[in-house]
């Protein structure tokens, strides 16, 4: 849906633009519909291979929606499992810290003791147990697969597709792509009281900046010139899709914005960090038409994930379900490890606005929630700037009504 | 995390900023900040702003991951100045306009070094 002017204008024919339906926003039949039929059937992100980067690491990632606790591990084989955090003698949870870097999982019930591999390795008073094969009492497995080091667990056994057809024309999109930033993951977490939709909604438009981000972002994104947000590119790839967003080229920090100027100063940036920025700028899902008047492109990963791309690299939003009107949202950004003290200011000024930024969109979802859910309105006509949000809601509709996975993937309208 | 309320010379007029904002991590500075009046975020800004370059400076060439307490001290203040900034530059507000404070955004692993 490229258009050879700037940004994405209205066209001269009307388009049918039906209302999107609210009744998915608020219905608890609704949302067991999206337990059953979405996640349990779709490749869900959970992060990066980095985050258990060596042999020994794990970290426990909750998917509230299944009701489970999911552990990571890379084992001394090097190879990365998925598991149930749940002991197979009588249920209990093994491993109760976030992350860390373990020779093996100790459940704290009873001492049964597991290799990073899942299997079992030992069992206090053995003997004890009649008719009993260790071999069969390992912790069980989650399917766990990764692509371009993004990783994903499946909660179909066995799942009904493969990550990379699931992934399909996104990931021939995607392929490719460096982490430019080698340091750690800063994660801010908040508890909603919204749908996850709602909250996901909020990150996927930019037609809100010119009002929520006044003071934050309307200078860079929706100045004179765009006030409103319109999109540079709007891409659909299956259950998957994109936007590339207008930034002002010319943005400069106001002259009494002191802190601001020496945070972003260009001249004392060092020359790799510069370098490793115009690679990541040379990869075809990173400002994908080119544009001079760009700030950052918004990949909509089916479901509940977002991969946000900027000069900067590339940082995430996660959406996690935790009940009809519950939401746990997730904000992953990634980082370089810093040359000096003025570098590491830089990020944590840069880190410091990001914060702002999400805070200003949580605060309003919750409004937003107790307003759907007060039945005033059963749909949402939207701006052609909002049509992530169309295609988002067409995809819930399909996967919720699709008998299997194959009829998920397909029939999507580009 | 050091106590102690030792900077590095020179920054003597720095030392009553140290006890509410040489704080060890980006959550703890960015409740700080938010939960700050403006007249504290604004003494600090105006002490801090013009002694920024001689910051960074006085922090070359230590390794950022293991200072000496003094130079940790300095850094933390730093870090709080990032915060701090966005409320008196942006704005005129401890929290984004919109937004309140208390909220329940955490931050649960931060940046290397903290």
């Amino acid at each position: 849906m490229t258009t050879s002017i700037q940004t994405l204008e209205p066209q001269d024919q009307p388009k049918r633009r039906t209302p999107v339906p609210l009744e998915p926003y608020r219905s608890p039949a609704f949302f067991e519909l999206e337990r059953e039929k979405i996640f349990r059937r779709c490749w869900l992100n959970v992060g990066r291979t980095s985050d258990v980067a060596e042999p020994g690491d794990f970290v426990v990632r909750e998917v509230e929606v299944l009701k489970a606790s999911v552990l990571i591990a890379r084992a001394k084989d090097g190879i990365i499992r998925a598991f149930y955090n749940v002991c197979p003698h009588r249920g209990n949870r093994v491993v109760n810290v976030e992350s860390g870097t373990a020779p093996a999982f100790v459940c704290g019930y009873h001492a049964w003791t597991f290799s990073t591999d899942g299997s079992l390795r030992g069992v206090p008073d053995q003997e004890m147990f009649l008719d009993f094969d260790k071999r069969n009492c390992g912790l069980r497995q989650i399917s766990v697969d990764s692509f371009e080091g993004w990783l994903f667990v499946n909660f179909s056994d066995p799942p009904e597709i493969s990550l990379p057809d699931y992934l399909g024309a996104f990931g021939d999109h995607i392929s490719g792509m460096e982490n430019i930033n080698d340091g750690a993951s800063i994660l801010l977490r908040s508890h909603l009281k919204c749908n996850w939709k709602v909250a996901s909604d909020a990150f996927l438009e930019g037609y809100h900046i010119q009002a929520i981000h006044s003071a934050t972002l309307k200078t860079m994104y929706s100045p004179a010139e765009n006030r409103y947000g319109r999109l540079l590119q709007v891409r659909r790839f299956g259950p998957h899709s994109m936007n590339s967003m207008y930034g002002n080229a010319d943005h400069v920090p106001a002259e009494h914005h002191k802190i601001e100027r020496a945070a972003y100063d260009p001249t004392t940036m060092q020359p790799a960090r510069l370098a490793a920025m115009g690679r990541f700028m040379e990869h075809r899902a990173v400002n994908p038409t080119r544009s001079r008047t760009w700030s950052m492109d918004k990949n909509h990963v089916f479901p509940n994930t977002q991969f946000d791309f900027g000069p900067n690299g590339f940082w995430t939003h996660q959406f996690w379900p935790i009940s009809v009107n519950e939401t746990r949202h997730e904000a992953r950004f990634y980082f370089n490890k810093p040359a000096n003290a003025r570098e590491r200011f830089a990020q944590e000024y840069q880190m410091a606005h990001a914060g702002d930024i999400v805070l200003e969109d949580l605060t309003n979802v919750e409004r937003t929630q107790l307003g759907i859910e007060s039945g005033a309105f059963d749909g949402m006509p939207l701006s052609e700037s909002e049509i992530l949000i169309r295609y988002s809601m067409d995809t819930v509709l399909k996967w919720t009504s699709a008998e299997t996975v194959e009829q998920a993937m397909e029939g999507y309208e580009p | 995390m050091s106590t102690s309320v030792a900077l590095p010379a020179g920054f003597d007029e720095l030392k009553p900023f140290v006890s509410p904002w040489a704080l060890a991590d980006f959550g703890a500075r960015m409740l700080a900040r938010h939960g700050a009046t403006m007249e504290a975020l604004r003494a600090f800004y105006d002490a801090a702003t013009p002694r920024f370059d001689d910051m960074v400076a006085a922090l070359d060439g230590y390794p950022l991951d293991d200072l000496p307490p003094p130079q940790q001290t300095l850094y933390n203040l730093l870090m709080s100045l990032a915060h701090v900034a966005h409320s008196i530059e942006r704005h005129n507000n401890p929290v984004p306009s919109g937004t309140r404070f208390p909220h329940a955004m955490r931050m649960i692993t931060g940046l290397t070094p903290a």
